[in-house]
């Protein structure tokens, strides 16, 4: 299930989080649908790992800070912060690997 | 060890055709799992606005899609989206589809795979090409962009361009003419904000540092090319029929489609098609609907006579 977090709280929300993957996403968007579904099978595969959703045209500022300029944006967090970000499609296989490889 | 599924009709893809077999195999009492290798909707997704499927005189193309989805899943139809398949066999009475997570055994399998998109090939790459106008256009607004293509999908996601405000398109098609609506066009090039240009194609793009900064084009009727100073360039160059999975096993057209019978059946017992995948003149959302209801209730009788 991913937590969807906003402009006001997602830097409080990255900081409190040791393990987790965001995706910046935009509403009617197809891709970020899929790695939606993407980030749901990752998580069966590495269960505890938290999942967070920001979304970029309400929360365009905190996208500009995170560097976000197209959706699907994908970030891996580790220890309360960005480790590694990744724009574009991935099936679960290739976000593991992204996750495990930081 | 992977789970196996048994099932009476299995359906790789979810699009219109896709889940209208599932609407209809459910209806019939038949019990069908519907594989998906994207999400469920396909082409359709990316579709700003579709104007022409009854009963919607205008909906997003991804709610329209949603709508059917949710029509699907009140059936309790299984749907498995991000579905890889790894091994497929059609040439027994069983059929056998291996996915990433299970194996999927049943009598009779409906091919609803689609299309996708024709890739634009450059010699350099570059970061800044899209295929969703949706999904990347927003950046663009106050900028100038490149169009493939000269298609309804090409004109209709330029317009939608338009409508973020992207300052300027220019729109190129290899053919001698434009092929999309009449209107459209008008719409399009009529905005002030758009050129068009016939037997045109990309050779190559320009990029400085990780930046694209110009498309070098060439009319390939004069041979004569040209710099286009351009942010970005979105392509609509039209789709490829999705037959990897099956091409070896399913008799198929020279253009890799299926030569499906009028009850969609294929050249396999058991195998039936449905969708942008079968060899047909017209690709409409109303036409795959009308494949997958066929090919649904033709998988019902080839199980019945059974």
């Amino acid at each position: 299930m991913i937590q969807e977090i906003a402009q006001d709280d997602y830097k409080e929300a990255i900081a409190a989080t040791q393990a987790g993957v965001l995706i910046v996403f935009k509403e009617l968007c197809p891709h970020c649908k899929n790695m939606e579904k993407v980030m749901e099978k990752f998580s069966a595969l590495l269960p505890g790992v938290a999942l967070l959703g920001l979304d970029i045209q309400k929360n365009p500022d905190a996208a500009a800070a995170l560097e976000a300029e197209r959706a699907p944006t994908l970030f891996v967090i580790k220890n309360g912060a960005v480790a590694q970000k990744k724009t574009g499609l991935m099936n679960p296989k290739e976000l593991l690997a992204l996750y495990k490889a930081c | 060890m992977k789970p196996v599924h048994h099932y009476d009709c299995i359906i790789l893809g979810g699009g219109p055709a896709g889940m209208t077999a599932g609407i209809y195999a459910a209806r019939a009492k038949l019990k069908a799992v519907v594989l998906e290798s994207n999400i469920t909707g396909g082409l359709v997704n990316s579709t700003y606005t579709v104007e022409n499927y009854p009963s919607y005189p205008s909906i997003h193309g991804m709610e329209l899609m949603q709508r059917m989805r949710e029509h699907l899943d009140s059936f309790e139809v299984p749907v498995e989206e991000v579905c890889e398949v790894e091994r497929l066999d059609l040439t027994g009475v069983v059929k056998v589809v291996e996915t990433d997570e299970a194996i999927y055994q049943a009598r009779a399998v409906i091919l609803a795979t689609g299309r996708k998109p024709v890739p634009l090939e450059t010699p350099t790459p570059c970061d800044q090409v899209h295929h969703c106008a949706i999904c990347d256009g927003a950046p663009y607004a106050g900028k100038r962009v490149l169009v493939c293509g000269g298609g309804n999908s090409a004109f209709d996601e330029s317009l939608y361009l338009l409508s973020l405000g992207v300052a300027h398109i220019t729109l190129i098609e290899i053919m001698p003419r434009f092929f999309a609506a009449a209107a459209t066009q008008e719409s399009l090039l009529g905005s002030g904000k758009a050129e068009g240009h016939t037997e045109t194609r990309v050779v190559d793009l320009e990029v400085a540092g990780d930046l694209l900064v110009a498309a070098i084009l060439e009319n390939v009727a004069t041979g004569k090319t040209w710099r286009e100073e351009v942010d970005g360039v979105f392509v609509f160059l039209g789709q490829r029929p999705s037959n990897e999975l099956f091409k070896d096993q399913v008799t198929l057209t020279e253009a890799g489609y299926v030569p499906a019978t009028s009850d969609m059946s294929t050249n396999l017992p058991g195998v039936f098609a449905a969708g942008d995948i079968v060899d047909k003149p017209f690709r409409q959302i109303t036409t795959a609907v009308a494949d997958g209801t066929v090919a649904a209730l033709s998988v019902e009788r080839f199980l019945r006579a059974r």
